[in-house]
Order: C-alpha cells, then structure tokens, then sequence
C-alpha cells in the first residue's frame, strides 16, 4: 500500500502528544467555565484540536502517496551530541569552565563519522581555550574555571 | 521645531566622543560575542549588561544601546549562516536567510539584514521625536480585549508560515501553543505541564528551546551525510547584494518598518509579533511569492526591518510605562533603573538628556553597526569556511555555555537535550519549526488576555466585538482567515503539497 | 594528550596554591553572591550597588554577582540554602521567597527556619492601594461602599497570584466582607499600566511603581496596605485605620546558608551596615524608592520567624490554597 510513512508517524506523534496533554490537563487541571476559565480550559480544547489534526494527518497519509525518503538517522551522532549536553548540565557546576568543557566538547567532537584523534584532539584543545579566555576572563561569566570537585587538590 | 530641538539635544549627547567611543566598543563586543553560535542576544546582553554598570548613566546607556544592536546583528547572523536564531524574531529569519546561505548569497542576507534594520531604525528614530506622546495613548487603549484580537490575527496570519503542508502547521501551531502553556498558571497559582520540575514553573527558558530544535536538529542532519556530501553551502557569491537585490529589498523594507513601527508600540507582545506578521505579508504582498522559503531576500529584509523599528517604537512605551516588550527589553529597561532613569511618565521631562540621549544613540548604534559591519561581512561568511568538525563541537560548546548564562542554570541546558532530540524527530518528519515557534510565543498572552478579558467583563462574550478596537482586529482576523482558506490558496498550498511530496 | 593533562594539572596546583596562602583570613578567595531574578531586577540593581561597598570592607574581596532566577527567586535561594556554609555563598533576596513562600507553595526546595541565617536587613518599601485620578473613588470608604453596592464589579489588580497585593486585597474582602475580583498580571508593572489605561477600578503597587504616576497625576494613592503611616506620605490612611488586619511587609534581607560560623556572618553584617550607610548607597537607593534599614544578625532573623508566622495567618485569612 502507498503510505506516506512521514506523514503517518507525524500524525501519530500529534495524536499521542495531544492525548498526553489532554489526558494530564483532564487528570490535574480543573476545567472551570467559560466564565471562569479553569488551568485546563485552554488546554484541554488545544490537546482536543491537536488530536483531531494529528488523525486528520495519520488518515490522509494512506492515500496520499509513498512521499520522500525518511533517509538516515545517525544515531551515533545523534545519542553523542545529547549526550554531550547531558553531561555539561550534569558537571559544569562541579568540574567548572575547563574541565566540564573538555568533557563536553571532546564527547561532541566523537559525533561526527570521520572523526580521527587528532581532529578530536585539536578541535577540543582548541574550543576548550577559546571559550575560557572569552567567557572566563574576558566576560567573567559566574562559572569557575575549575570547579569545587578539584577543592581536594588545593 | 520641539522635535529638531529635541534630537539635536539628543545627539548633541550621542556625538561626543567618548560617548561615540563606548557606543562602537558596545557594537563591537555585541557583534564579537554574538556572532558565536548558540549565543542568542539575550545570552550575550546578559553576559555583557555588568560591564555598563560602572560607567556613568549616558555612557552606559549609549554603550548597552550599542550592546543591543551588535548582539542582535550578531544573532542574525547566526541565523542566517548556520540556522540558529537566538531569539524569537530571529526564528523568521532562518526560514529564507538559511536558504540564500545555502544557495551561496550569504553576503547578500546580512547586508539586507543589516541595510533593512539601519532604514527601520532611522525611521522610527523619527517617527518616536515626532509622536511620543500620542504614541503612549495607543499604548494605555490596549487592554486585554485588544490583547485578544490581536493575538487572533497573529494566529491566523501565522498559518502563511507555512510553506509545507498546511494541516502539519496548524498541529505544530497547536503543539507550540500547549507547550507554551508549562508553568504556573497565572489566575490560580497551578503548576501545569512541569512533570513535577521545580524549575519549570517560569515556564520553558525560549532560548533553551530554540538552541535545541534549531541548533542540535541542524547539526544532527547534517551528521546524516559524509563531510563531503554535506551539502552545505553553495560557492559564496558576491558578497554584496546586486542592484537587483537593492531593489527588491526596498519594498519589504518600507513595509516592515510599518508593521514593525505600529506593533512596537503595544508593550503586551506586540514587538514580538511584528517579524512574524511582516513576513507573512510580505510572503501575500510579494511579487516573488513563489521563491518564499527558498531563498527570497524579500524573506530578510521586512522581518529584520519590522523587528527593528518595532524595538526602536517599544522605547516611548518602556519608558513610559516600564513594560518592556520582550526578554531583551527587560534586560535594558534594568539597566536603566540601575543607572537612575526609573521608568515613567514623567522620564522624558525630567530626565530630557538622557531620553533624547538615549534615543539617539540607539540610532547611533545602529549606524555605527553598518559601518563596522558591512566591511565585515566578508569575515562573518568566511566563518562558513571553519572546518566543520570544529565547527559543530563549538557551536555545541557556545550553545551549552550561552543557555547556561541566561539564568545560570543547568536544567536550562537539560532543556536542550529534550527539545533537540524531538525537534530532531519533528524536522524529520517534515514539520517546520517556525509555525511551532510562533505557538509558543503566543500561547501564553492569549489565554492570559483572554482570561483576563472574561474576568474583568464578568464572564461578557460581547466585550470582544463592543470595544471597537477589538473588533476592528478580529475584523482583520475574519478577512484574513477567509484569505488564507480561499479555494485557490488552498489548491495553490496542495499543489505545492504535492510537489514536495513528489 | 599527556602533556597537555601535565599542563592543565600543573595549573591546577598553581590555581590551589594561592589560594591556601590566603586561607588563613576570611574572605581569602571570591565570594558568590546570589541575586536570585534577572540582571537589572531590583534585587539585582541594590546587589550591585552594594557589592563594591562590601568588597571594599573586606579588604578588596573579589564579589562575583550570581543572577540565578527562577521560581520567584526560590531557586537561587534554595541553592544558596543548600551551599557549603563557609561564606562564600550568600544571597541577597525580597521577602517573599524567604517568608511568604513557605505559605503558598508545598514543594519548596528549602525551609527558611532552618536552611538560613541571616546576615542584615537592607531596606523596605511599601504597598500603596492606588486608583485612577479620574475615578469616583476618593477614599477606602467609597471603595467599601461601592463594593456592597454591586458586589463581584468592581475589580483590583495584582503582581500575581501569591504576591503581597493579592494577599492584601483578599484579606480586606474578607475581613470588610465585600467582594472585589481580583485580576492577577505578570508583576506590578503591567498591573499598574492597566490602571493608568482605566482597565482596572483599582490596583495594589509598591510606592516605588506608584509614585511616577502619582506625581503626574495619572493615579492616585488612596491608602496603604502597611501597619504605620509612612514617613514620606504622613498623610496618606492605612487600610487597617477602616479595615483592620489589611497589612503587608515588603524588605529585602542579606542571608548565609544556616551554619555559617558567628564570626563571618559578624563581619558581613559589619560589611553590609558600612554600605547602608554611604550616602551615594542611600542616594541610590532612594531614587529605587527603597528606604534603607539597617539591622543585627539577630533581628533578622526575628524579623523573619515573625513574618513567617504574619503571612501563614494572611494566606489563610485571604484563603489561598497552596500550590
């Protein structure tokens, strides 16, 4: 059959958004009147209209032709670039500026698909420096270059 | 003569030269620090605001005004060379300046970004000495009836967002507006949609936002191919716009400005609609309508001009009143209180040099941004030729660090994490960002106006169509939605469903 | 690599040891100050001004100003709440996440009883009950009589749910038994505004918001929500003259995370007192609209147990729910 595979998980998504909305926004929110409108007056109509556009979606793409390639997902680069923000959220208060940075930056850095060692290394040297002399020394930005988790070595 | 008096007391202020010196180092490390990207101009005026604070008031008002236009310049530049916008207005300027970008006329989209805001600004610079005061009166007249309308009209023109299908943009429209919608509720004090995250009752942090789905989504996509295949950009062109461009930018640019000029003036997010609104006419009053979204410098130059005079007209308000029309806004108006211009009605007659001041140096800062920048522009695009394997771990540094900054937070950098991978999911399933953008921004005012509006009539329907400024812009909604669902746009839109579809 | 990790280590050992030369006196490395709202907020504006002042009495210590906001400044509090107690993290804050949040939301990432220590009062201001020039109200008594006239029409503007003015004008609605709707805005400022554009009957507002208007005769005070009379407006009512109960209390504060030891939170309050009492601090600080007010350690920390107990009674008087 001719699915519009995009079109058919879009869809999806908006349906299973809109009932994750709506099904928080019945469970906690008191809807109220028009009068006095509740917390979950107007979300409660925006996840019933997101639903709604989400099924009208779904439905129109099984007839709406095959559509374009959902092409690649490379997930290596993907998972690695969350991560590499997960993981500067999670240390830059403890390691500071410059360790959390070369973390971050090097895991980043391992993203790309023709990465080399020497590449890796440059780009995270170079980021790491870069970014501690602007936004450590000359925009003092209130981030410790190296963070209280070094306190022992002192 | 009041207004000639005015100005020329207002630049004779500006055009000393150590003002003008601190004017250009402000656009200098505005422009410097913005052009990172990832960092947007509320991040960047965030970093840069304590440097003002130990210089006398003039001097760091004409400094932070030079700030202000370098960062937003900085931040438009980052959206039309790598698709990242730093704020809300820049969100329009991704969709046809990373177009041009990618088709090689890189120079040409900041030199119209950078000419449509400097024309913007000095028009509005006169427009503000020559109508103050009516001005603030427009301003008093909005209440959340108006408010109301308003959005309405924003809502439905946002619809010619759109460039693909037109069923996924009212869903993303849907899902911007619920989104938009986590925080406390303002009428009881009810936490809604935070997942039980303290940190999420202020609601979503939009820079966090916008650095996930346009930041890590651009990245991730261009991970999916090879560093050769990457097609990134075409051979950079010339970098300055043809005649041709010039005449094309100039239309749009008068326009834009209007537009821009006219919603500045309403504090409640007026400012915030005015890029989106002049797009979207721009996008119906064009002749080159077709090339919207692909590249139509047309698509540049009236939001950068709207945006620009809106934030230029938002001054007289600010001031007046101390409402500030975006999160920008808000940062500068501080400054301001912390150098001793308390805002208020009586700022421009008691405090006449610094408001003259003020007014012109913003002008000033805008003038001196094209001078400084337009050599420049050369050097921005050649920030296209940085490897891109130092390019992206450095874009994901700057993001990290910028959305850190603007409220010293890591869950606003957790943020990213989340909005990346599903606005990654949603750009792969060819649902467009802006529309999402738009939602966000206005789903708050809109419950919070409408809500307000039914409080205050008691509950009254009628209070929409009865107070006649409302009515005239639900009027305007009405046309425009019956534009928008006209047959023949409809199967225009179609056509263009199926074309990409094809 | 290995070099590069040589050189990071050895800087690090550099970084450490000057700072264990200077351990000996406090402050021997920079202070964080958390402002806990955006830069160029007002806590953040009086941070700023007394920050050089501070620093100059602890022999030229480095203050760097941390603006964390989020949550009402509950946020940064909670983070300085929970930081080492050493004095190198301390929180400048209004009143309302100290004293009056405890009351109104159940999930507060610390306890002001026990997670802090006060270091001195900064200032006060004051919240003025405030109408349109052009409006029939001259007095609490015509708003208490219009009130019962149309019960549910009138209404009155508030900075939010929760905030001073909202608890203020519910507890009058109680306590003169009328019922004025209450419409919550995003801060004062905005609340104001729409005063100023006639679509309120009437708005709370600190003085520092009010006065502008006042002064160019767009608004007009017609009392205040406080429990004397004001120095600066001597002529002005109190709420609680007609109605009593109606009170609030607006002050900023200097706090340590709880278990800072005497004789730093000593110094800094002799640090924060020697600011206050500059005259360009007081200048400043006027022309913010704030009325500087010195204090002990002590009574500090008075002050907040017996705010803490004054909001817990309001917030139930006024009824509103904890969120």
């Amino acid at each position: 059959m001719l699915v519009n595979k995009k079109d058919m998980a879009s869809g999806l998504f908006f349906v299973a958004a809109g009932l994750l909305y709506g099904g928080i926004a019945l469970s906690t929110l008191p809807f109220g009147s028009a009068l006095r409108m509740g917390p979950g007056y107007f979300p409660l109509i925006l996840s019933s209209l997101m639903v709604m556009l989400g099924a009208i979606i779904s439905l129109r793409s099984l007839k709406s032709g095959p559509g374009t390639a959902f092409g690649v997902i490379p997930w290596r680069g993907l998972l690695l670039i969350l991560l590499a923000t997960v993981i500067f959220a999670a240390f830059i208060d403890d390691l500071g500026m410059v360790p959390g940075l070369l973390l971050t930056t090097f895991i980043a850095t391992l993203a790309s698909n023709e990465v080399t060692w020497q590449r890796s290394l440059i780009a995270t040297l170079f980021i790491t420096i870069f970014c501690t002399l602007v936004f450590s020394y000359a925009v003092r930005l209130p981030i410790p270059v190296i963070g209280p988790f070094f306190d022992g070595l002192r | 003569m009041e207004l000639l008096s005015n100005l020329f007391l207002g630049f004779g202020v500006a055009f000393q030269p150590i003002n003008l010196l601190y004017c250009f180092l402000g656009v200098l490390l505005g422009t410097v620090v913005g052009v990172l990207p990832g960092l947007g101009p509320l991040a960047t005026i965030a970093m840069l605001l304590p440097l003002t604070f130990g210089l006398d008031p003039t001097q760091s008002l004409i400094m932070l005004a030079g700030i202000y236009y370098g960062s937003q310049y900085g931040g438009s530049t980052t959206a039309i060379l790598v698709n990242l916008p730093g704020e809300s207005a820049s969100a329009v300027t991704t969709i046809d300046g990373y177009q041009m970008a990618r088709k090689g006329r890189a120079g040409p989209a900041l030199a119209a970004a950078a000419l449509g805001s400097f024309f913007a600004g000095t028009v509005a610079t006169i427009l503000v000495a020559v109508i103050a005061k009516p001005l603030t009166a427009i301003a008093l007249s909005f209440g959340p009836a108006e408010y109301f309308s308003l959005m309405v009209v924003g809502l439905i023109s946002s619809i010619a967002l759109a460039s693909g299908s037109l069923v996924k943009a009212l869903a993303m429209i849907c899902l911007g507006l619920l989104v938009g919608l986590t925080g406390t509720d303002i009428y009881t004090g009810a936490p809604r949609f935070t997942f039980g995250y303290f940190e999420l009752l202020d609601g979503i942090d939009f820079v966090a936002l916008a650095v996930g789905i346009y930041g890590i989504g651009e990245i991730v996509r261009n991970l999916e191919g090879s560093e050769s295949s990457r097609a990134v950009i075409a051979k950079v062109g010339s970098l300055w716009p043809s005649k041709d461009d010039l005449r094309r930018m100039l239309a749009p640019a008068v326009r834009g400005t209007a537009i821009g000029s006219i919603l500045g003036v309403l504090p409640g997010g007026g400012a915030l609609l005015s890029s989106f609104v002049a797009y979207n006419v721009e996008k119906k009053a064009s002749r080159n309508s077709a090339e919207f979204g692909h590249g139509a410098i047309e698509g540049v130059t009236a939001p950068e001009a709207a945006n620009n005079a809106g934030a230029q007209t938002s001054f007289v308000p600010m001031l007046a009143l101390g409402i500030p029309s975006n999160v920008v806004m808000a940062l500068m108006i501080g400054a301001m209180i912390m150098q001793g211009i308390v805002p208020g009605p009586n700022v421009v007659v008691n405090n006449p040099d610094l408001f003259w001041g003020l007014i012109a140096s913003m002008w000033i800062g805008n003038a001196m941004l094209v001078i400084l920048n337009l050599p420049l522009i050369g050097l921005w695009v050649s920030l296209l030729r940085v490897p891109y394997w130092i390019m992206f771990p450095a874009i994901i540094a700057f993001c990290c660090i910028g959305v850190y900054s603007v409220s010293n937070s890591a869950f606003a950098v957790y943020t990213v994490t989340v909005a990346g991978a599903i606005g990654y999911l949603l750009i792969k399933l060819d649902c467009e960002p802006a529309p999402f953008v738009l939602g966000f921004i206005l789903g708050p005012m809109l419950e919070e106006h409408l809500r307000r509006a039914m409080l205050i009539s008691g509950g009254d329907v009628s209070i929409f169509v009865t107070r006649p400024i409302s009515a005239v812009l639900l009027l305007v909604a009405l046309i425009l939605l019956i534009i928008v669902s006209r047959p023949t746009i409809a199967k225009r839109r179609d056509e263009v469903f199926v074309d990409e579809e094809g | 690599m290995k070099a590069a990790l040589k050189l990071l280590s050895a800087a690090a050992m550099v970084w450490g040891l000057t700072g264990l030369a200077a351990a000996q006196e406090y402050p021997s490395r920079e202070i964080t100050l958390m402002a806990p709202y955006p830069p160029g907020a007002l806590t953040d504006g009086v941070a700023r001004l007394l920050q050089p002042k501070i620093a100059e009495h602890l022999g030229g210590a480095t203050i760097l100003i941390d603006n964390k906001a989020g949550a009402g400044g509950a946020l940064g509090v909670g983070q300085v709440a929970r930081a080492k107690p050493d004095g190198y993290t301390l929180v400048m804050v209004v009143n309302a996440p100290i004293v009056m949040a405890p009351s109104l939301q159940a999930s507060l990432p610390y306890d002001p009883r026990t997670d802090l220590k006060g270091i001195g009062t900064i200032a006060e201001t004051y919240l003025t009950l405030a109408v349109h020039a052009d409006s029939p109200i001259k007095s609490l008594d015509d708003v208490i009589r219009m009130a019962k006239e149309q019960p549910g029409k009138l209404t009155f503007g508030s900075a939010g749910i929760g905030s001073a003015h909202h608890i203020a004008g519910e507890v009058l609605n109680k306590n003169a038994g009328i019922q004025i709707t209450h419409i919550p805005f995003q801060g004062g400022g905005p609340a104001i505004q729409n005063l100023v554009g006639k679509q309120l009957d009437m708005s709370y507002g600190t003085l520092p918001t009010v006065h502008n208007f006042v002064e160019s005769g767009d608004l007009r005070i017609i009392a205040m929500a406080e429990s004397k009379r004001v120095a600066s407006h001597p002529d002005v009512p109190l709420i609680n003259e007609t109605v009593p109960g109606v009170e609030t209390t607006t002050w900023l504060g200097f706090f340590a995370p709880a278990g800072t030891p005497d004789d730093i939170v000593a110094k800094l309050n002799e640090a924060l007192n020697y600011g206050l009492a500059q005259p360009d601090v007081q200048e400043s600080m006027a022309r913010l609209g704030l009325v500087v007010r010195p204090s002990t350690p002590a009574e500090l920390d008075e002050l907040v147990a017996k705010d803490l107990e004054f909001w817990a009674n309001a917030v139930s008087t006024a009824g509103i729910e904890k969120q």
